[in-house]
């Protein structure tokens, strides 16, 4: 079968509906209110505190210390207010497909939290507003293998058998057995879900982060934030070495000798909080 | 600033972080000093883990040798990436210095006879 017919076979496979991690049902009337440009805050937080587990692990999850305003946030209202409904849509989504899968890929949660913390600091150090919002990039940045993992369970096998015999990192495996990686199924989930257009070339480019055309720094930012946290071993991305650091980013972000030095000290205090 | 299990808690630790609950209220503020009492009631509101001041004092410099070689192993596969090659040697070329420095800090802080 050419590789094209194999790939929308696999594609298919992935999206098919009935299996997918389906997303809480308040998350599509919160969208319609979002949309509608006379809804106010209030009424959004409303039809989320309506789902109270919910609710109870989007407070838990919005005062770690990822988001920056640890054990301050009260309310879902004040939430949203402080975050902005980008991050907590993130986050709604990350404890759903997590939650569902949590078995699927020992260490993948602890190490998206890990990214996402490193993202958000990495954001600090060189200045970009908003670090919320890489913080839910780097959250979301393998959702693609949880995916994988959960959709075709043979396949993760396979991945996870190559890894182990011939060393490779998860992504080259993936590649092997897929033809394509969770990158590619990042961006299909990012379709699927209308994420954000910055959110989507975070998700999908992480690993060519020069290749993002619309917003390169988010991209840039998951993608040193992912190196990082794997050189400190937080949580297991399906293998243990490092991702392949791409030379041009250090620069295009602006970082010099000096803010790095600055960057994983900083780096090193936000994983000790985790 | 450690992360450390309620269990591990000896009185005269500070507490580097506030202990809250899931829903972010304080229940103990950051600079607070552990104390046996603390401890008890942290422990029967269901508290398993605390966040204090200074470093673990079981995890000194011994270690850096062992993390340079994590290191080596973690970068095993670039060994024909140039540019892999030169972020390694810069990571663990920063794991040496700092090792220097705490040693040196340690001697000066036991000839000064303070606590860290």
């Amino acid at each position: 079968m050419p590789e094209t017919d194999l790939r929308t076979e696999y594609q298919g496979r992935l999206l098919a509906v009935k299996e997918l991690p389906s997303l809480p049902a308040v998350l599509e009337e919160v969208n319609a209110l979002v949309e509608n440009p006379n809804s106010s805050t209030e009424q959004i937080s409303k039809v989320i505190a309506k789902d109270q587990v919910l609710s109870a692990k989007v407070l838990k999850m919005v005062n770690s210390p990822i988001y920056g305003f640890p054990g301050r946030i009260s309310s879902i209202q004040h939430a949203l207010v402080l975050l902005g409904f980008n991050v907590i849509r993130g986050i709604i989504i990350s404890t759903t497909v997590f939650d569902a899968m949590n078995t699927a890929m020992v260490g993948l949660w602890e190490h998206s939290q890990g990214c996402a913390i490193a993202s958000s600091t990495v954001a600090r150090v060189i200045g970009c507003k908003d670090p919320e919002e890489y913080a839910v990039a780097g959250l979301l940045h393998d959702i693609g293998k949880v995916v994988v993992a959960v959709q075709m369970p043979e396949a993760k096998q396979s991945i996870d058998e190559l890894v182990r015999q011939e060393d490779l990192r998860y992504i080259q495996a993936e590649q092997r057995v897929l033809g394509f990686a969770h990158d590619r199924v990042n961006l299909w989930m990012c379709n699927h879900w209308n994420l954000p257009p910055n959110l989507k070339e975070a998700l999908a480019y992480h690993h060519k982060p020069m290749s993002a055309s619309l917003y390169p720094k988010m991209a840039q930012v998951v993608h040193l934030a992912d190196f990082l946290t794997r050189l400190y071993e937080v949580g297991s991305g399906g293998d243990d070495q490092v991702s392949a650091l791409d030379p041009q980013v250090l620069r295009a972000l602006g970082i010099t000798a000096g803010a790095w030095e600055e960057l994983l000290r900083q780096v090193e205090e936000a994983f000790a909080e985790l | 600033m450690r992360k450390i299990l309620l269990d591990a808690a000896e009185e005269g630790m500070v507490l580097a972080k506030p202990v809250t609950r899931d829903n972010g209220m304080v229940l103990v503020a950051a600079g607070t000093p552990i104390t046996a009492a603390l401890i008890g009631r942290l422990r029967s509101m269901g508290i398993d883990r605390l966040v204090v001041e200074g470093e673990d004092p079981s995890r000194p410099a011994v270690d850096v040798q062992a993390r340079i070689q994590r290191v080596d192993h973690l970068f095993r596969r670039f060994a024909d990436d140039p540019f892999m090659t030169k972020v390694k040697t810069m990571l663990q070329r920063r794991l040496l210095h700092k090792a220097q420095a705490a040693a040196t800090q340690g001697e000066e802080d036991a000839g000064n006879g303070s606590a860290h």
